[in-house]
């Protein structure tokens, strides 16, 4: 009888066994990596050349954008057959929610796309790699980057990340839907004074119910901030505090206030509905309005899916008696603190910014490349859509300026615009009583 | 001491088989249970460790508007969508349990949404649905009315997840059904010998012998309302809705914890919720006595 009941104990302790062991390393903080990286264990310390590695990529994008990263990664297999690229994708607000689980989970991708206005967030944190070893041993060539784009992606001085494109945001309108209303197209360097007759006389040639003039820009962050450094300030200082007073977010929604009274701009439940949708359903691509407002390096993609009309661009409108609002943006690639293998995510991250069958693969994609020998590279081989890009983008740098790092709480002032311009937009509070909460919920989150 | 020796002699083969489940149990809801009471007491941004801070969570949830915003949604849609439910079960219920042909094909129509309701593929469709041209606006301007952008204006944001959760009344329906079988035929005849109209067959015998199965649908209802996720979260793009009318609490859980880095916040937001729950259906069960009729 004993025997029968040891017996039992046999297969309760394999399976126990097996489970500890599939599990084991998992206890400390950082998650063991992803099934395909597991190999790499062994690889790792002063491995040779021949054994398997594997690299975790993610970037954002839509569908043609993800062919292109598909097709860079293709080659860099080709080139190294012993590195493997496991490609994590998705739509740019889903990618940070996707990325700042992964990263509280220990289980960041290797080389992930990086953003301005979340670098700060993600290096304060201290996930980011600090590459400047690979910058000086050369296993990233950062000699061809002007001088600005390498200050664009250091943070306290340590090269966080590296950029895929730098670009600017501006307006855009199609130049058919303006061909249909008969108004002549702005002019490249328009005045807010141009910008709102502009958009009064698109309104009043427009004759359907449902198509509006211009896209309700109230509550979109960069857009005040531009507007905030024309007036000389900052929405977020050096220091990280609030830089603008009640009278500049009047100032800010009285103008979309009086295009909403004219009905130029989409009303709030619209302008709600298309807020999440992605860029092939959204209103400029559905020939709702006729002025839009994206990056730059967004016209290729847009006019992918605009048949009619030649998609061009427009500096967002300045103020003859202030000061240049804008300012550089792009996207990069950065490497996160917990890979296995950063020399590899280095060495791709290079391969990625100055190979030239990458480079001519990815054109604009992000924006004007950060190697200047890349954009003359790819000169020969851009589209008109891309050419209108790159012009863009070239004159915009000559005047834009460098915003300060994001602070921690930029997310939640980033929501809280949004929802303060909506609360606007469905009268639910006056243009006064909206400025004064934004001001004192904006100081409240970051004085934190 | 002698009988825990006796018990451990007597059972422990059967604890052993347990086994897997137990480590499961442990492991993977125990632990977090207590991890996740632990750190509702703490502030943790998950990439620092948690830091105490006692009840400065609780404190802090009673100050938030949002937080008092997203439990008037919550209440509002469970005060609201679980007594619609109910009263579409009971009364598809009634009228199958007449005894039609195809009560199959009926019964299995109704019981479908039901299945699938609350994935993010139909919330996706109804997005399009109710949008501002979406299709309930294309029949409506068939009919000559204008309808308005039901998804993203604030007063009606709600009434489309309510009209979605009211739509999978099917699983209900179906416990109904059970219960309108059990009750014997006898009872009807005599009453109709006695002269009793439908309405009062109706009142005195169907419902207070359905009162066991109503309490069951009306606690289990009450208790997956207040965790209504997707729908919101899909409906919504993860933004609360327009002007935070469509924030459910579970939302705004989410956004505290995924969004904001608050794990301490979320994981407080989280045990109020369960409390409160259970406190719901504690009163729930303790009224029962009185209008609950259990026939022995």
């Amino acid at each position: 009888m004993v025997n029968k009941k040891a017996l039992l104990f046999l297969p309760v302790i394999s399976m126990l066994g097996m489970a500890a062991c599939s599990s084991g390393g998992s206890g400390s903080a950082p998650a063991s990596p992803a099934a395909p990286g597991a190999s790499a264990d062994s690889a790792s310390g002063g491995a040779k050349k021949e054994a398997n590695i594997s690299i975790r990529f993610a970037w954002w994008g839509d569908g043609k954008r993800h062919e292109k990263y598909n097709a860079i990664a293709d080659m860099y297999e080709k080139q190294h057959p012993n590195v493997k690229i496991v490609r994590e994708f998705g739509s740019f607000n889903d990618y940070w929610d996707k990325m700042a689980t992964q990263t509280a989970g220990g289980n960041m991708p290797d080389v992930v796309g990086m953003h301005a206005t979340y670098v700060a967030d993600y290096a304060r944190r201290n996930t980011l790699s600090d590459l400047g070893s690979y910058v000086k041993d050369g296993t990233i060539d950062l000699n061809s980057f002007p001088p600005a784009v390498q200050e664009a992606g250091k943070v306290n001085g340590k090269t966080l990340m590296v950029a895929q494109g730098v670009t600017m945001t501006g307006w855009e309108y199609n130049t058919a839907m303006f061909d249909k209303l008969g108004v002549k197209y702005p002019d490249y360097n328009w005045t807010w004074d141009d910008f709102i007759a502009k958009v009064l006389e698109l309104q009043k040639a427009i004759k359907d119910n449902g198509v509006w003039a211009i896209a309700d820009n109230s509550g979109e962050i960069t857009s005040l901030q531009v507007y905030a450094r024309q007036r000389g300030k900052e929405l977020f200082t050096a220091e990280g505090k609030l830089g603008l007073g009640k009278e500049d977010m009047v100032a800010w929604f009285s103008i979309w206030d009086q295009l909403r009274k004219a009905k130029a701009i989409p009303d709030a439940a619209t302008t709600e509905q298309y807020s999440t949708v992605s860029l092939d359903q959204g209103l400029f691509v559905k020939n709702k309005i006729a002025l839009a407002s994206f990056p730059f390096n967004q016209i290729p993609l847009y006019q992918n899916y605009i048949k009619e009309g030649e998609v061009r661009a427009l500096r967002r409108p300045n103020d003859p008696k202030g000061k240049e609002g804008e300012f550089v943006e792009g996207a990069y690639l950065a490497v996160s603190a917990n890979s296995k293998q950063p020399k590899a995510a280095a060495d791709f991250i290079n391969f990625f910014v100055n190979n030239e069958e990458a480079q001519k693969v990815f054109k604009l994609e992000q924006g004007a490349l950060g190697s200047s020998k890349g954009n003359e590279t790819i000169k020969p081989l851009l589209t008109p859509a891309e050419q209108r890009t790159t012009e863009a983008i070239q004159t915009s740098l000559k005047t834009a300026g460098q915003l300060p790092l994001p602070p921690a709480g930029q997310g939640a002032v980033r929501t809280l615009l949004t929802e303060t311009a909506q609360s606007i937009a469905f009268g639910k509070s006056t243009i006064d009583q909206a400025s004064q909460s934004f001001i004192d919920k904006a100081t409240a989150i970051l004085n934190k | 001491m002698h009988t825990l020796k006796r018990f451990v002699q007597n059972n422990w083969v059967g604890y052993l088989f347990i086994t897997p489940w137990l480590v499961g149990l442990i492991g993977l809801s125990a632990f977090p249970m207590g991890f996740s009471l632990y750190l509702a007491f703490t502030s943790y941004d998950l990439f620092s460790a948690p830091k105490w801070i006692g009840l400065g969570n609780f404190i802090e949830m009673f100050h938030d508007p949002k937080y008092t915003g997203s439990v008037g949604v919550t209440l509002h849609y469970v005060l609201i969508a679980v007594p619609l439910s109910l009263l579409f079960a009971l009364a598809v219920a009634l009228l199958l349990n007449k005894g039609i042909r195809g009560l199959r094909i009926y019964r299995a129509i109704y019981y479908v949404p039901s299945l699938f309701g609350g994935s993010v593929a139909v919330a996706l469709l109804w997005r399009q649905l109710f949008g501002g041209e979406g299709l309930l606006n294309s029949l409506l301007h068939l009919l000559g009315i204008e309808g308005m952008n039901w998804i993203a204006t604030p007063g009606t944001a709600l009434y489309t997840l309510i009209l979605l959760s009211t739509w999978q009344f099917g699983s209900a329906m179906v416990i109904f059904l059970a219960g309108l079988k059990q009750i014997p035929h006898d009872l009807y005849e005599s009453a109709r010998i006695d002269g009793a109209g439908t309405w009062k067959q109706f009142a005195n015998i169907t419902l207070p012998l359905l009162t066991p199965i109503l309490f069951f649908n009306l606690v289990m209802q009450i208790i997956h309302a207040f965790q209504a996720f997707t729908p919101a979260f899909i409906v919504s793009g993860g933004t609360g809705g327009p002007l935070n009318s469509t924030l459910f609490y579970t939302l705004y859980l989410y956004q505290k914890g995924f969004a904001q880095f608050q794990m301490g916040y979320a994981a407080a937001m989280a045990w109020m919720l369960l409390c409160t729950i259970a406190v719901v259906t504690s009163l729930l069960f303790a009224t029962s006595r009185t209008w609950v009729y259990y026939q022995e």
